[in-house]
């Protein structure tokens, strides 16, 4: 007797049955019993085969072309009149074969050219055809910090950053801000809502309106205002309820598994930046970028609310150019991503940097960045401000066991790999004495320093290597490249972008680096906001890239190694400074850490602002 | 039935080569392209000009960040629908 085949494939063509045979070989990888009929065979002999051994499932494939309606309509037939067409689900797969198509002709299910397995999987086991069929669910949320020991590679940078972080914690330990003194209460008022619900509707809670009148307090008059009087801030428009829960619906229709960018388990993780002003249309955006395989989400609050002392409450939207934080805002975010998105909140360069935190460590955020000497030399806040809630921030991240992570935005204003990077070791040796894992976030793309140096005028590769290079050999930390890779090179052109984005994302992932964020193909487009379709089009470059790639590697010249050791050698002298200067405040104000000359400028906003803890505000 | 329109996320871009006299010329005819077919809300997101012709990534913005998006209330009315 005939052996018992689930699944019949028939190539209905006179040449062609590769894809079919794909088809049938991942079939088969997966345990469904298949019988794959060789190429021109007639209507006929299928319809006999199927009688003969009573597949569950029979896959028709056909290149489309003159007859096609013709023949597959007498096989429809032919099953249909043998009485067996009842009991078989039939696909049809092919070039241009749509489900539209399939539907027209009599048959169940349509595939078309990059058809995958699971899909047809999806389709034997009769399951949603959004439905990818990843075994297992969600996938667990990658620890980008996993097996790193967090070790200084270099012993006497080592040494250095340990004094350096000591010294800067006994300094700061004694003074507080406003903005330090908001995150406690915002502490307080998110521990009464876990206790009460979080209803937004507790700030009639006595003890809520307390906080709330006691956080007012450390704001500056237009968030008082805010609080005292329910005047919001006039750039901002506050969502409807109906809104809001349309969205959570939206957000729960379109959570579905979807298929990874990388093909290896060591490709690095790669996360998007979002933050168009209007928390709706972010979630949007972070649905479809999860849909198409984005491993994790950067917030980008705005320039006037990182400047602003406080935030606000509710479901508000801004025509800025970044989302708000506000409690209500960010909880909305979190509930919408799927369970396996990582999150980071931005959270280093201005007035509520330590309150993002407490958000972040309250309401589900996996990470956030925080970097004072960003902050204070190109971030528009006071450097001794941005010290003191820097390091704050920091302990309320061991507190909430956040991974943070340090990027050098400073180096983007002209400020040299050598001082942007000593600020980063010094940032995360201070992290390091609190036990709060950090990840080095260098620049790798073009950047101003580099286009007066020259390293960049050959390739793009020998100076991005020498960058990684030197954060490897001073300390065993994670790495994130970023940020996003390739920034300045990209330009309007879509395809140039995305093909930037990809060779950038290609080098990071040879060089080991663990995590990479990415721009969309409108980085370089200044007339609006970010499209959707341009997230997507880099994503499916840099799936390409992992695709192609795999593990192999890049090879950079030996250019990489000599600016690699500069580097190292420029760390150790800065760190040498700082140390003699004794105060990083003023290392950061003497400009050992970026001078005007590098286009590094001291922050103004927040100046004035730091006090003593014991003396009165 | 939902319209097609309505569904659109934020915008949707025109690719399109264009032949004209320059870059000018060609950034005023993807313009026109767009008022042509009724659009207000638009922008040349990229144009390159090189031997009489334009290629060119001409955006129409349908959803504003921060208005009333089409697509998330056609989405809910269509799952009232379904429900009733």
């Amino acid at each position: 007797m005939e052996r018992q085949f689930e699944i019949l494939l028939a190539p209905l063509d006179p040449v062609h049955d590769v894809g079919l045979r794909l088809i049938s070989k991942g079939l088969a990888h997966k345990g469904y019993n298949t019988k794959c009929l060789p190429p021109d065979v007639s209507v006929e002999e299928i319809v006999e085969q199927t009688n003969l051994i009573g597949p569950k499932t029979l896959l028709i494939g056909r290149t489309i072309g003159y007859g096609l309606a013709e023949l597959v309509a007498r096989l429809v037939d032919m099953l249909d009149a043998t009485g067996q067409r009842r009991d078989i689900k039939l696909g049809l797969g092919g070039k241009n074969i749509t489900q539209e198509l399939a539907a027209e002709l009599g048959f169940d299910r349509g595939f078309g050219p990059g058809t995958t397995v699971d899909q047809v999987v999806n389709f034997i086991e009769g399951r949603n055809e959004q439905d990818t069929g990843l075994e297992g669910g969600w996938p667990d949320k990658k620890d980008i910090t996993l097996g790193y020991s967090y070790r200084y590679n270099h012993e006497e940078i080592g040494e250095l950053l340990d004094r350096i972080a000591e010294d800067a914690l006994q300094r700061f330990e004694m003074f507080s801000s406003p903005g330090l003194e908001r995150a406690y209460v915002r502490e307080k008022i998110i521990g009464v809502e876990n206790e009460e619900g979080n209803q937004y509707d507790n700030r009639l809670h006595p003890t809520i309106k307390t906080l709330r009148e006691e956080y007012a307090s450390h704001c500056n008059e237009e968030i008082a205002n805010f609080y005292l009087n329910s005047i919001p801030p006039s750039n901002v428009k506050e969502l409807q309820q109906e809104e809001v829960d349309r969205i959570v619906s939206f957000s729960c229709e379109s959570s579905h598994p979807a298929p990874r960018l990388q093909t290896t388990n060591s490709q690095p993780s790669i996360f998007i930046q979002y933050g168009t002003g209007c928390p709706l249309m972010d979630i949007a955006h972070i649905k479809g970028c999860e849909a198409w395989g984005v491993d994790g989400v950067l917030h980008f609050d705005p320039v006037w609310s990182a400047r602003s002392e406080g935030l606000i409450e509710g479901y508000f939207s801004t025509s800025d150019s970044g989302t708000l934080y506000t409690p209500q805002n960010i909880r909305l975010i979190r509930k919408c991503l799927n369970p396996s998105t990582l999150w980071s909140l931005r959270a280093h360069r201005g007035l509520n940097t330590p309150e993002t935190v407490v958000l972040a460590g309250n309401l589900g955020a996996d990470m956030v960045k925080i970097n004072p000497f960003y902050g204070g030399l190109s971030g528009g806040t006071d450097p001794e401000r941005m010290l003191v809630d820097a390091i704050g921030a920091i302990k309320l991240a061991a507190k909430y066991d956040l991974v943070f992570d340090i990027p050098v935005g400073h180096e983007l204003a002209g400020v040299p790999t050598k001082k942007t990077f000593a600020s980063i070791f010094i940032v995360a040796a201070i992290a390091k004495k609190l036990n709060v894992r950090t990840i080095l976030t260098p620049l790798f793309c073009y950047s101003p320093h580099v286009i007066i140096e020259g390293q960049m005028e050959n390739n793009y590769v020998d100076y991005n290597a020498a960058r990684i290079k030197a954060l490897k050999q001073v300390m065993d930390a994670p790495i994130r490249a970023g940020e996003p890779v390739g920034f300045m090179t990209h330009t309007e052109e879509r395809v140039q972008s995305a093909v930037s984005t990809a060779m950038h994302t290609a080098l990071a992932m040879s060089l080991g680096v663990d995590n990479i964020v990415i721009a969309s193909t409108d980085e370089a487009y200044s007339g609006g906001p970010i499209a959707l379709a341009s997230r997507i089009d880099t994503l499916k470059a840099v799936k390409e890239t992992f695709r192609f790639f795999g593990t192999t590697e890049i090879l950079p010249t030996d250019q990489k190694d000599i600016w690699g050791d500069e580097i190292i050698e420029g760390i150790f002298d800065v760190l040498k400074l700082v140390e003699k200067k004794g105060d990083i405040a003023d290392a950061m104000y003497g400009g050992l850490l970026g001078d005007k000359e590098e286009g590094a400028y001291f922050g103004r906003t927040g100046k004035g602002t730091v006090f003593k803890k014991n003396e009165a505000l | 039935m939902k319209k097609a329109w309505k569904q659109i996320v934020d915008s949707f871009d025109i690719e399109v080569v264009l032949i004209c006299d320059s870059k000018e010329d060609g950034y005023h005819l993807a313009k026109q392209l767009a008022e042509e077919h009724g659009f207000n809300d638009y922008d040349v997101v990229f144009i390159e000009y090189l031997n009489k012709m334009a290629r060119i990534r001409l955006r129409i913005n349908v959803s504003q960040v921060g208005s009333h998006y089409s697509w998330l209330s056609e989405k809910v009315n269509s799952l009232d629908n379904e429900k009733r």
